[in-house]
Order: structure tokens, then sequence, then C-alpha cells
């Protein structure tokens, strides 16, 4: 199949065009990704300083560390040993969820890479741009989507800790659903991303295939 | 007619005693339905971990839970009051309040809310004391102490210094054998001993001045519960009573048996607490109840209907007193 | 039958060739769910439980907290310069016995099994401190790797476990009991790893070389106060990680905060802490965190849908079909789950499969009390599910080495690096189920 040499040049001019939108409209969805992986990052240290305020109260056997008289966010009107310990957890889950819309774009999710790896880069890209659109985007949104009755309902009923911890149970379970529809978000970035190399191979050469 | 069968997601093993009641009132519903109504059991983390059952209920992700009533109290306080309520009333006194008083009207209101239909049809006995490393010989033994214990009893807890936490089921045993709690509540002897505190605590104190008797239900979703006529909505009361008699009449003698068997474990031993430490517990619970009632009118209003109607029982019981 | 289970026979060959795609293991998993459940039908609110299993199973799961704060020590102590100096000097040490550094990885495995009964936070950890010693001196990649898997792996058998504790509740046995009627046959494992490093050292000694004698001849301080220089440190760490948890200062999760913040403050002894090294080593615990959680996120919706699937009936038929007296049924039940924990957790395992078989077991006769018998049983499938924490596809443990190895590493030398000792679990299986005694006898059930 031959074709005409001024037509291969148009098609190519706009597949180079085409490319370089794509890559523009990437950009910025990968970089608040990116910008909020990293500082999601930093609450390792949150969560070290809430252990070690729940192991040093434990050892001093102290239940209560401060008691005030107006309630406030998430704590009511104390700050006991249970707060510390489920502040851990509230801390730990706002790192991984959205640590993995970093990881996704550090490309540190796991790979099989026994033919991957062999693959062209251009081919590389192709199987992230179909796994994204028909395997990773839909689980993100479904999920968000059917978990989201819960996270009202947790918000309605003023869902809290029966231990005495934390209020406002709904933050952490929202953080859930948010955390996913931005982990969609990115990947629909990445997909833009991709793309642009697909349809201009000679972008693979210029462009790193991730953030490091 | 409602579904043959509905998806049951228990909060506790089916193999304790607790989950078991799920399955045995998977088998009277079948009974009184004549095979039309079945349920499937599911054990915790099969479907949905245990404590986002109501959750899942409510939003219609599953047809229907089996509880311990006090799992909610985070979602609505007046479950305090079933699932854990401290020198409250005996289970007998409770469970005459719940079907033969106003317990039942008072916690369905509540359910309304969620789009659930609550049955009330699993009574425990009194739970323990608790397993400890230390003595108790008086309320001041409770200062500093590192306790894991939950809801009401541990604010009463709380006034006398302690420090209650809340440590997760699979990582109690190492706590307390390493020392990291000095004690922990967990729930009646039979499904303690299958924990083996016995092996790593000195003493298990009773009475479970914290918690005098708690409630399991069946709680299913209201669009499911609708699509059952009538007839089949009585068939599940009937089986919802049945399962109640069933769990009053036989753990009271299990529990003796338990004790009996971890009793035989040397260095471990079954104390009360001294009357003066229960006077002393008792009046800390005055105060813990007097804050609750103030910040929690539904509460109030159940704990005085409820206080009530105990009162009736026990003046009949008192008029018949043989000595 | 097969027709009857296609789905589920489906979902499993899908799985097998997405993930060969080179398409990342998590996002396999999560999206052949949904695929799943649309094609099957599966009613919209029953996938809401994705989201509740999803927060109920890893956000609020305090047990992972610990998965984040070991990576961040191990990171931390590579990045202070802490873990390269002691690497020279274990090099010294190790360098004259073949094997040597492997073995005490398998040692170091069995002390911190002991201790905690996270395999993630056990592989994170031995995966950090050692795996960086035995590269460096040239160890074939699938000997360092495999016995940092397997290593990590024996703290969910070796008491304190939290899957005893879970068994014990579902088959209504003591805790105690269990926790005695692990040790020997966990301590077996180790030393069946031990065993096989040393016959290996012996077979393939360039598979396991010693340190390169210039190397060694780098440093000139004397090796007994080199050692002690530089194992201060670490030893510092370990002993405040395992002597918190002994002194019941703190439980095995928190542990994990006070190795992590004592990392910090090696760092900060050595003059290494500055922005941008916290800054890098925030970065990549983050990475790796992630990594290894998604996997769980997106497994728990699989097999939730593998199960609405019938999968799990799928494997008991098959099972049911082979039908012997009790030794063969117990065999064929060990093959069973031998090969669901290819595919799903041991916690579904324990709970999906477990009930099932109960009324089965405690009625077979192998000469010995119920109690004895419900008692071995449960370890026989405590061994059995740990190996499935090595077994791929869905190894956790293979997965959490893979997040914590640089990425020339590639998963499919982890796969290969824990076959023998995926033969040797199945070795101690046997010898457990040969030799009840090796069970029984602790907890005097003979
Ligand atoms: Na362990
Ligand atoms: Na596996």
């Amino acid at each position: 199949m031959v074709r005409p040499t001024g037509a291969k040049i148009m098609t190519d001019a706009v597949h180079v065009k085409v490319a370089a939108a794509l890559h523009q409209i990437s950009q910025p969805l990968i970089g608040v990704g990116v910008w909020v992986g990293r500082l999601t990052s930093w609450l390792v240290l949150a969560v070290i300083a809430a252990v070690m305020t729940t192991i040093i109260m434990n050892v001093l056997g102290m239940n209560e560390l401060l008691r005030w008289d107006s309630e406030v966010f998430l704590f009511k009107n104390a700050f006991t040993i249970n707060s510390a310990t489920e502040l851990q957890w509230y801390l730990y889950g706002f790192l991984v969820l959205f640590s993995s819309t970093y990881a996704l774009h550090t490309n540190s999710h796991v790979r099989v890479d026994l033919l991957y790896h062999r693959f062209s880069p251009r081919g590389q890209h192709l199987v992230d741009v179909i796994g994204h659109l028909f395997l990773l985007i839909p689980f993100c949104l479904m999920v968000a989507y059917l978990y989201w009755p819960q996270v009202m309902m947790s918000f309605n009923s003023g869902e809290q800790s029966n231990f005495g911890g934390l209020t406002d149970r709904y933050i952490i379970k929202g953080a859930l659903s948010v955390a996913l529809v931005f982990l969609a978000l990115n990947a629909l970035g990445r997909v833009f991303y991709s793309l642009s190399i697909v349809l201009d191979p000679t972008r693979a050469t210029k462009e790193p295939f991730h953030v490091h | 007619d409602g579904p043959k069968s509905i998806d049951v997601a228990s909060t506790f093993a089916t193999n304790n005693f607790l989950g078991a009641g799920a399955q045995y009132m998977g088998k009277q519903i079948n009974v009184a339905s004549d095979g039309k109504i079945k349920f499937r059991v599911h054990e915790p983390g099969d479907l949905v971990p245990a404590f986002e059952v109501f959750n899942a209920v409510s939003t219609g992700a599953i047809d229907a839970g089996w509880d311990w009533m006090g799992y909610w109290a985070g979602t609505i306080p007046l479950l305090n009051l079933y699932g854990a309520l401290p020198f409250g009333p005996s289970p007998e006194a409770f469970a005459s309040w719940m079907w033969a008083g106003d317990g039942q009207k008072f916690v369905q209101a509540a359910y309304d809310d969620y789009n659930i239909k609550v049955l009330p049809c699993f009574v425990s006995p009194q739970e323990t004391g608790g397993f400890y490393n230390k003595e108790i010989n008086s309320a001041s033994d409770f200062d500093g102490l590192r306790f894991r214990i939950s809801g009401l009893g541990a604010r009463v807890l709380n006034k006398f210094g302690a420090s209650t936490q809340l440590v997760p089921g699979g990582e109690i045993f190492l706590a307390l054998e390493r020392g990291r709690i000095d004690g922990a509540e967990f729930s009646v002897p039979q499904v303690d001993e299958v924990m083996g505190f016995n092996d790593i605590t000195k003493y298990y104190y009773f009475p479970g001045w914290h918690q005098s008797a708690s409630w399991f239900s069946l709680i299913i979703n209201k669009d499911v519960w609708a699509k059952y006529s009538e007839k089949q909505q009585q068939q599940f009361q009937t089986a919802c009573q049945s399962t109640l008699a069933w769990s009053m009449t036989s753990s009271p003698p299990e529990q003796m048996r338990a004790i009996a068997r971890m009793e035989k474990k040397e260095g471990f031993e079954v104390r009360r607490f001294n009357d003066e430490t229960l006077t002393e517990l008792e009046g800390a619970w005055n105060e813990v109840l007097a804050e609750e009632m103030a910040t929690n009118p539904s509460f109030k209003e159940a704990y005085e209907s409820l206080m009530a109607h105990a009162k009736l029982i026990d003046g009949w019981y008192d008029l018949q007193e043989l000595k | 039958m097969f027709i009857e289970y296609m789905l589920p026979i489906l979902m499993v060959v899908c799985l097998l060739i997405g993930i060969f795609t080179g398409y990342p293991v998590a996002f396999v998993l999560g999206g052949l769910s949904i695929i799943f459940s649309l094609v099957a039908d599966v009613p919209l609110p029953y996938l809401g439980i994705m989201g509740s299993r999803i927060f109920g199973g890893v956000v609020e799961n305090w047990l992972y907290i610990a998965i984040p704060l070991f990576v961040f020590m191990g990171l931390m102590l590579e990045k202070s310069g802490v873990a390269s100096r002691l690497l020279l000097t274990l090099q010294r040490l190790f360098g004259q016995v073949r094997g040597g550094l492997a073995i005490s990885v398998a040692l170091l495995g069995v002390v911190m099994a002991a201790s905690t009964g996270i395999v993630g936070a056990s592989v994170v950890m031995l995966g950090m401190l050692a795996l960086p010693v035995m590269l460096k001196q040239n160890y074939k990649e699938e000997m360092a790797l495999g016995v940092v898997a397997a290593s990590g792996t024996l703290g969910i058998l070796i008491p304190p476990s939290i899957m005893l504790v879970l068994m014990g509740s579902i088959m209504q046995v003591s805790v105690g009991d269990l926790f005695k009627a692990a040790l020997i046959p966990g301590l077996m494992l180790g030393v069946l790893y031990i065993a096989f490093l040393l016959f290996m050292g012996w077979l393939k000694p360039e598979w396991m070389p010693l340190a390169d004698p210039d190397d060694l001849d780098a440093d000139t301080t004397p090796l007994p106060l080199a050692l002690l220089r530089d194992l201060v440190g670490p030893v510092f760490l370990m002993v405040a990680v395992l002597g918190s948890i002994m002194m019941g200062i703190a439980t095995p999760t928190e542990a994990a905060a006070i190795g992590a913040l004592g990392a910090i403050f090696l760092a900060i002894f050595a003059s290494k802490l500055d922005y941008a090294t916290l800054r890098d080593v925030c970065y990549d615990t983050s990475k790796s965190t992630a990594m290894i959680v998604f996997i769980v996120v997106a497994a728990t919706a699989f097999s939730l849908i593998f199960k609405k699937l019938g999968g799990d009936y799928l494997i008991m038929d098959i099972v049911d079909s082979i039908g012997l007296g009790p030794y063969g049924l117990l065999l064929s039940i060990m093959l069973m789950i031998f090969v669901l924990g290819f595919f799903l957790e041991w916690i579904e395992i324990s709970y999906v499969v477990l009930p099932l078989l109960l009324p089965v077991i405690s009625l077979l006769d192998f000469g010995m009390s119920t109690q004895a018998t419900l008692v071995w049983f449960a370890i026989l499938m405590a061994i059995n599910l740990q190996t499935s924490f090595l077994t791929p596809p869905f190894g956790y443990a293979l997965f959490y080495l893979k997040g914590v190895t640089d990425s020339s590493v590639k998963i499919t030398t982890i796969y290969r690096s824990i076959i023998p000792y995926v033969l040797l679990q199945v070795t101690g299986l046997v010898l457990c189920i040969v030799f009840p005694a090796i069970v029984l006898w602790l907890p005097g059930l003979l």
C-alpha cells in the first residue's frame, strides 16, 4: 500500500500537531498529581509523631493530654490517647490514598515485565493507554461513585469514634472516593501523554516515560 | 413475596456463640417460612469488614447484617444503651422492656433515618470485669491503669484516671502478654476462653459492671424488608423470638463451664471486685450518666423508660422473694 | 462442571493475560473486577461493598501503618550512610563464610518473626537492610531475593501471629495452644532455609561469592573495632524496635515508629540528615507504600467478584470429586489451599474455606483426639497459607520485595527466586503431616 508522499507528510503533520496538543493537555494533570503526591508524602513524619505520642501517653498511663470547652473539628473537646491512636490511621489513610497517584507517575506500581521490557517505547505506551482506559479508570470511578452514599451517610450521621477518639469520620471516608477520582484524572493525564508518544514516536526519545 | 435467600453479613465468626446466633436464626426462619426464606450467613470480612456492616446495609450494598448493637454507637449514640449499659438491668428485665415495653420503639425510630429494619433477636449474658495482671482492690487502682475497653464503661474508668484504649483485636493478646496494656475486657467467658487470655493474665474479675446485658440484632435494609408480605414479616418475628429464647436459655450454663476450664490453668484466678470498688464505680457511672443525659436527649428518654420498666420487674421479684 | 464455572475460570485466565502484558498488576486486578461484575450482571449496590472493603480492610487497618514506617526506617538507614558502612563491615565479617550473609538474613528473619506478625514489615525491613549488602557482594540475584522473601514470611507462622489468632476464633480452639503448636514447625522452616543455603554454598559457590579481598582491605580498622563502630547504630535500632515490643512499651505496629524515629537519630549523629535527604526519604516511602498497599486495595475487589462468581466453590468441587480416605482427603484439602493461595489472600481463605472444611475435618479419624486433630490441621493450614505469601502471581511477600528493590530487579527474577523456598515449605508441610508430633508435642496434645 503506497500512499502519495504529499498526503503522508500531511497526515504526519496532523499527527504531530495532535500529539503536541495531547502533550500540552497532559502536563497540568500530571503536574498536579505529582505535586499532591509529594505533599502527602510528608505525612509519614506526622504518622511517626502520632505514634510516638500514643506510646508516650501509654507509658505515662495518661488518658487525656488536653481538654477544652468549645467543640473543634476532628478532636471535639479533648485530645485523648485514642485521639492520638486514631490520628495515626487518619494520617496514614491520606498518605496511602494519594500516594497511589504519585506512584502512577513515577512508575512504581508492580509490573510483570517478562514481555513488557522487550516492547518498544511506543508499544509500552500503548499498553498503558489501553490499560488506563479499560481497567484503571473504570475501577477508580466505579468504586468512588458507589462508595459515595456511604460517605454522605457518615457525614449526615456525624459518625465518630466509639472510643473517645476522633470525630468527623466522613473526612477519611470521603478521602477514599476523592483520591480514587483524583487517580482516575491523573490516569487520564497519562493517557493523553502516552497517546502523544504513540502518535509521534519521535517524542519517546525526547520525553521521559515517567517522573522520578 | 420477598427474596427467597438473603445475604446476612455477620460481625462475628459463626463458630463462636455470638455469630452462631445468625445461623440459629437462619434455621428458625427457614422452618417458620416453610423453606421459603433462607439466610446465607457470611463470615466477618467475607463480604464487608465487620465495622462496615451497618453502612453497607443502610445503603443497600448488602441485604442484612448480624451485629452487636453497640458497634454503631459512633453513628447512633443511643445504641450505647443497648450495646453496653453500665449498671443496667438484668438480661431478663432488658428483654422484657425490649419485647413487652418500649425498647424496640426507640431503637427502630433511630434506625428509620438509615432505612434499616432492626430485629433485636439475641441477648448475651453479663460480660466480665475483664482480665488483669494486677489486683484491683479499690477504684484508685484504676489510676494510670492501661485497659482495653470501649463505650460508656471506658468513660467511667477515665474518672479514676485509667487510660482506656483501643487495641485492634489481633494485637490484644500480644499487648497483654508483653504488658503494653495492663488489662482488657473482651466478651463473655465462652468467647474469651478461645482467645487464650487466661494463659497470660493473672486475674479474671467479676461482675461485668460495664455491661449487664448486651443486644445483638438482625438488621435488614428496609427496601428488602418491604418486599416481604405481612405474613412473612411475622415469620421473621417468630424466628427472632425463638432465637432470643435460645440465647437466654443456653448461654448461662456455658459460661460457668468455660470459667471452670479456664480456672484449671495454674496462677489464674477468678475474682470479684470488692463492694467498695463497685460502689465507687457506680458513683462514677452516675456522673457519666448525668453528662450523657444532658447532651443526648434520645438516650435520656430511652434510659428513663428502661429503668421504669426494670423497676416493675424488680418490684415483682422483691415481692416474691422467699428469703 | 466447567460450564457452570466458566466465569471464574475466565477471570483467572484474563488475569494471567493481563499481567503478562506488563500493565501494573494492581490495576489489572481492579479493572477485571469491574469488567467481570458487569459481564456477570452483578447488581450495582453489591459493588458498593468494594469501597467498604477497601476502607475497612486497608485504610482503617492499623497493622498496615507499620509498612510506611519500616520503609521509612530502611530508607533513612540507607541514605544516612549507616547501612553502607555496616555493609562494608558485614562483608568483612561474612566474607569468610560461604552463604554466611544469607544465613544471617534467615536468622534475622526468625528473630523478627518472633517479635511481630507483620509479613509486609518484615520483608520490607529485611529487603532494605540486607538486599543491598548481598547484591553488592555479587550474590546471584535469585539467592539474595529468595531468602529475604521467605524469611520475611515466617512472621505469620511463628508466634505471635495474627493468622493464628484468627484461626483460633474461627475453629474455636485456644490461641495459646495454636501458638505453642506453631513454634516448632516455624523454627523448623527456618532451619530448612539455612540448610538449603549451606547446601547451595557448597554446590554453587559462585552464586554466593565471598567478598572481594581488596574491598575488605580498604578499611584498615581491626575487624572487632570496625564491627563495634558500625554495628552500634543498627544494633541500637534492633534493640529499640524489638526491645520496645518485648518490654511492653509498644505494640509491634508502634515499634515501627520507634524504628523510624531511631533511624532519624542515627542519621543526625552521622551528620547525614539535611533537607534533601529527608525529602527524598519521604518521597520514596510514599512510592513504595503506594505500590504495596494498592495491590491489596485491588486484590480485595478482585476476590470479592471472584467469589461472587463462584470461584471458591469451583475449587471445593474439584476436591470433592477426588474424595478419598482421611489422608487422601487431607492431602487434597492441602493441595486445594495451596492452589487457592496463588490467587486469594490468607484472610479470605481462612474465613471462606476453613468454616466449610471444619465439619469434615473434625470427623476424620487420624487416631488422635478431636482437639489434637483441630490444632494439627490448623497448623498444617497455617504453613500452607504462609506459603501463599510466596506463590505467584499474588504472593504479597513478592510484591513487598519488589516495592523495595530498584527497578532493575525484575518481578520474574523474584518469582524464580522463591521456587526453592516454596519446595522447602512443602517439605516442611509434609514433615508435619507424617510426624504430627512436631506440631502436637509442645502444646501437650500427643
Ligand atoms: Na510472628
Ligand atoms: Na500466592
